[in-house]
């Protein structure tokens, strides 16, 4: 019998494994919970070996040391798994909010392309094509005149087209009913720029 | 969420109303700023979806015409700018012949 009493501390489990598969050591009890079935003998409930013989096929499955070395390793590596899995699961996470913020910042940015105007309406006559910028956001388009600052909106570009040839309309006759000496910088640069590039024709309702 | 998509359309109208002196009582709102008796800018807040959120696109115009960035706009939209800050705003953007 080979009693590890109060060493077990010191003792280096792969000497342990190497007494009991050479036969050295054919039956160990830890902390006090038998292996192989056997009642432990009294004195010996802390680290101890008696001699039960064994078969190595049983090893495997007494070995309670081995056993909770082992346990401890696949602890250990599911430890690391857990904190690889933590680490990921935060890398995701700031990839999560990254996306969201370009997805926002896409919204914002519109897709642009320019065309031209060659009507207005009944009242107005286009003397030289419109330039007009359109912007198309995910849910809406945006027809400008960048030069008089007018703006169309809908849904589609059709829509802002035709809210913009509105605006233009009502922008000209708002201009022309006041004085210049009414406007300023901006609005009379509006007006001149208006009445280079449309002709009354009609009288605004 | 970027800052030109939390504009409520009431709100905005209501605060461009008080501290432009701006009346938008039309179907589509729209109102000039008047600087020293003149006007300076046409401004204009549309509603393509019905809905009581001012749309980005209609934002980004809506700041483009009042001359601020997005930070500014949100200024003028809740309470730290004055309808007098924004005021000498536009009066240095004109001194300085950008607006």
């Amino acid at each position: 019998m080979i009693e590890l009493r109060g060493t077990e501390k010191e003792i280096n489990p792969a000497t342990l494994k190497a007494l009991w598969t050479s036969g050295l050591m054919p039956s160990l009890t830890v902390k006090g919970r038998g292996l192989f079935g056997k009642v432990m003998p009294s004195g010996y409930e802390r680290w101890s070996v008696w001699p039960e013989a064994i078969g190595e096929s049983e090893i495997p499955k007494g070995l309670k040391f081995v056993g909770e070395l082992e346990l401890s390793e696949v602890k250990s590596q599911v430890d690391d798994l857990i904190s690889e899995v933590e680490s990921v699961k935060s890398e995701l996470k700031q990839c999560k909010k990254g996306i969201s913020t370009i997805l926002n910042e896409l919204r914002e940015k519109p897709i642009i392309k320019q065309t031209e105007l060659f009507e207005i309406d009944e009242t107005l006559e286009v003397i030289r094509p419109i330039p007009v910028v359109i912007k198309e956001y995910s849910d809406e388009v945006i027809a400008t005149f960048p030069e008089i600052e007018a703006f169309g909106a809908g849904l589609c570009e059709a829509e802002a087209i035709i809210d913009l040839k509105n605006e233009i309309r009502k922008i000209f006759f708002e201009l022309e009913r006041v004085g210049d000496n009414e406007l300023g910088k901006l609005p009379l640069s509006w007006k001149r720029v208006l009445l280079k590039v449309v002709k009354k024709i009609g009288d605004s309702q | 969420m970027g800052i030109l998509s939390s504009f409520k359309i009431k709100k905005m109208t209501s605060a461009l109303e008080k501290k432009l002196s701006l009346d938008f009582s039309g179907k589509e709102p729209s109102d000039y700023y008047y600087l020293d008796g003149k006007r300076v800018f046409r401004v204009r807040i549309t509603n393509v979806h019905g809905s009581d959120t001012l749309s980005i696109g209609a934002a980004t115009e809506l700041r483009n015409t009042l001359r601020l960035d997005g930070e500014g706009l949100k200024k003028l939209y809740n309470c730290p700018m004055k309808g007098k800050d924004y005021e000498n705003k536009i009066r240095d953007k004109i001194r300085r012949g950008i607006a």
